[in-house]
């Protein structure tokens, strides 16, 4: 049997599986005698379930258009390199506000060597700081940008790529954000393909983290993106119901003229412009090839804001679906708005995931029942439905060099978020654009835990539940009470992976050291500089020593270092980051090397260990 | 073509030397996790890429070698 026929198999078991688990689980509800405490558990979770089910049968419908359309992805690439007999004029915006120079100009200088020519790059500064100001117009002089500022402040992003919409007169608009570096061919591909298909109103490619390495966050949230760019979505751009990610993406400026430029009314304006081009009849296709490569969130903080950010966002576009798809039922196919109410409702994961934490809680503790099966018929059904999900889930990614591991990860990420995507959810159907309330003040920072304060005490809550659990099970025994801990305990070790998430980023390179005898002298040459952003791929070598003065970040200096052969190595360093404490004789230091011969980096490499 | 735009061409290539490549290095080296290659082969290339990148950086010592004979040449 060959892989496709494989999966073609899986799908269709695993389907089947559902449904009888689904149409099991209801009528056992429907027939279960119980009181009101009972009544309300036992509906939640069935809610819940039907939740994860609805977005799991969607998943794997997606899974299974990939496959049956893959033909379709090598006619697409012809396409897309073919080349263009005349280049059509292409506006490329960088919206930016309060962003770091040397993140700018990262992105900038990519963009200025994409390989096509009839391009006007436009940084659009939103900065209302003078210092930010400056560096972006020092920038756009350097770098020959056209640079785009605005008097009034409406719709953050949206608003400004409107206002400079108005002023551009080119066939097409390219967007990236601030920290996204494009490889240089992005726009011969991409414009490629709009030129192929006059109904296109955007082409989206994915979103690449090339910072997965920074921290555990970093590496789960890149994964969390990949299975959204994999399978999904090739299958919703199957449908027709691609819908736009804010950056790496080309518009048809014609298109966005019709629907009114971007929607200003929800921070995830590209989802909801999405939905006005598809229901004006315009097309839309992803190009699942890697062209750009960005920064991920490198802590708890700046996840939980990008999860914010993004849920309350889609769950006020699930607002606008719904009372669309009542009042106006046929200004999309049924596929398009099956996907829509996919894509609109996923962060409402939030409420199922507390609901499947709290019943068996409930269940242990106050012995409110909510599954109503006798265990046989629980693992009847339920083991079918849960092996089949989680094999397909898996299986496929494997087939794109993802393993369980690590897509394991980014499930727990998305897990501990729960309480985030509860906080938006409820923001939303406030109509509040509020913003998330954790605040940090540098990279790597973690989060205290009195503000995570939702996950720490349903840990707690599951602990108290498993022993008591257990107790029970020892007077009971009940096998209903042991399928009720192994919830809880399976919740507990989810719950725990705040820990893992939650750490003090200092990045693996800061972990090599130079023996602090190695160190003959250090002069500093320039005090009070800006703290340096902690990324050790910023220097060739990077690597930690202990030094009897505290010098502060940012601090450049002068150092020489003996080398194993005896020679002085003499180079120019900057202090990344510094212990404010003394210990063992010292202030433990990190430095990235600013400056230095290839052969004294080749020296220093080899001295570094960890 | 004459003394200065010649410099001018290599001031561009020190840019890119300079600036260019470190960029596309540091995603190139990232894009090795992706790939599912053995921990052997994903060493060998990141190994291959710093390698560029310190003949890149021998590059840019050449251009501004030549940059500064040809400013200093009347």
């Amino acid at each position: 049997m060959n892989k496709k026929k494989l999966i073609d198999s899986l799908i269709l078991f695993t389907l089947v599986a559902v449904m009888v688990y689904v149409v099991t689980r209801a009528v056992l509800v429907g027939y279960a005698d119980y009181t009101g405490w009972d009544r309300f558990s036992a509906i939640g979770l069935l809610l819940a379930e039907l939740f994860v089910v609805f977005h799991g049968v969607g998943y794997t419908l997606n899974i299974y258009r990939a496959y049956r359309y893959s033909g379709g992805k090598e006619k697409m690439q012809e396409v897309a390199n073919k080349p263009l007999p005349e280049e059509p004029s292409v506006a490329i915006f960088v919206a930016a506000r309060h962003e770091p120079k040397e993140v700018l100009e990262e992105t900038f200088i990519s963009i200025k060597n994409l390989k096509y020519k009839n391009k006007s790059i436009y940084f659009l500064d939103d900065s209302s700081k003078s210092t930010y100001k400056k560096e972006a117009d020092q920038l756009a002089k350097d770098l020959d940008l056209k640079i785009f500022r605005r008097k009034d402040r409406h719709g953050a992003k949206a608003g400004i790529i409107n206002d400079c919409l108005k002023t551009i007169n080119s066939k097409y608009l390219v967007v990236f954000d601030a920290d996204q570096n494009p490889l240089p061919e992005f726009l011969n591909r991409v414009v490629a393909l709009m030129e192929s298909d006059q109904r296109l109103a955007f082409v989206q490619t994915p979103q690449f983290y090339s910072n997965v390495e920074g921290s555990q966050i970093a590496k789960a949230a890149a994964f969390q993106q990949a299975v959204f760019y994999e399978y999904i979505c090739e299958g919703k751009s199957s449908q027709d119901a691609m819908f736009c990610c804010g950056t790496n993406i080309i518009f048809r400026k014609k298109a966005l003229d019709q629907v009114g430029g971007l929607d200003e009314s929800t921070v995830t304006e590209d989802f909801a412009t999405s939905f006005k081009f598809h229901q004006k009849g315009w097309n839309s296709l992803y190009y699942n090839h890697v062209y750009a490569f960005g920064m991920g969130p490198e802590d708890l903080v700046g996840y939980f804001k990008q999860q914010y950010r993004w849920a309350n966002g889609t769950i006020t576009v699930f607002k606008k679906v719904l009372k669309n798809l009542i009042l106006h039922p046929f200004s999309l196919k049924i596929k398009q708005w099956v996907e829509y109410l996919l894509s609109s409702s996923y962060y409402l994961v939030g409420f199922a995931l507390f609901g499947l934490m709290l019943f068996p809680i409930f269940y242990l503790l106050f012995d409110i029942p909510s599954f109503f099966a006798k265990p046989q018929v629980y693992f009847l059904v339920f083991l079918p439905y849960i092996t089949l999900s989680l094999s397909i889930f898996y299986f496929v990614l494997k087939e794109r060099n993802y393993t369980a591991g690590d897509l394991f990860k980014g499930q727990l990420a998305g897990f501990i978020s729960f309480p985030i995507y509860l906080q938006a959810a409820v923001s939303s159907f406030f109509g509040r654009k509020a913003t998330f309330g954790i605040t940090s003040k540098a990279k790597g920072k973690f989060v205290s835990y009195f503000r995570l304060w939702p996950q720490i005490v349903l840990l707690f809550l599951n602990y108290i539940a498993i022993v008591w659990g257990m107790n029970r099970f020892i007077y009971q025994r009940d096998p209903a009470v042991v399928i009720n801990v192994f919830w809880a305990f399976y919740h507990f070790l989810l719950l725990a992976s705040i820990f893992y998430f939650n750490e003090r980023i200092i990045p693996k390179a800061f972990l090599k050291k130079i023996a602090k005898e190695r160190i003959v002298d250090y002069q500093v040459l320039e005090r009070n500089r800006p703290k340096p952003e902690l990324n050790s791929r910023n220097w060739p070598v990077c690597f930690a020593t202990k030094l009897p003065d505290r010098l502060k970040e940012g601090t450049l200096l002068m150092a020489k270092v003996k080398s194993r052969g005896g020679k002085q190595l003499i180079f120019d360093a900057e202090v990344t980051w510094a212990s404010p404490r003394k210990r063992f004789g010292g202030y433990a230091t990190g430095f990235g090397v600013a400056k230095a011969s290839p052969e004294i980096i080749t020296q220093l490499r080899k001295l570094v260990k960890k | 073509m004459n003394k200065k735009e010649i410099i001018k061409h290599l001031k561009e290539a020190l840019i890119a030397e300079e600036k260019s490549i470190p960029i596309y290095t540091k995603h190139l080296d990232s894009a090795v996790f992706w790939t599912g290659l053995g921990k052997e082969k994903a060493e060998e290339i990141r190994e291959i890429l710093s390698e560029l990148a310190r003949g890149s950086m021998i590059h840019k010592q050449i251009i501004e070698n030549l940059i500064k004979k040809l400013e200093g040449e009347t």
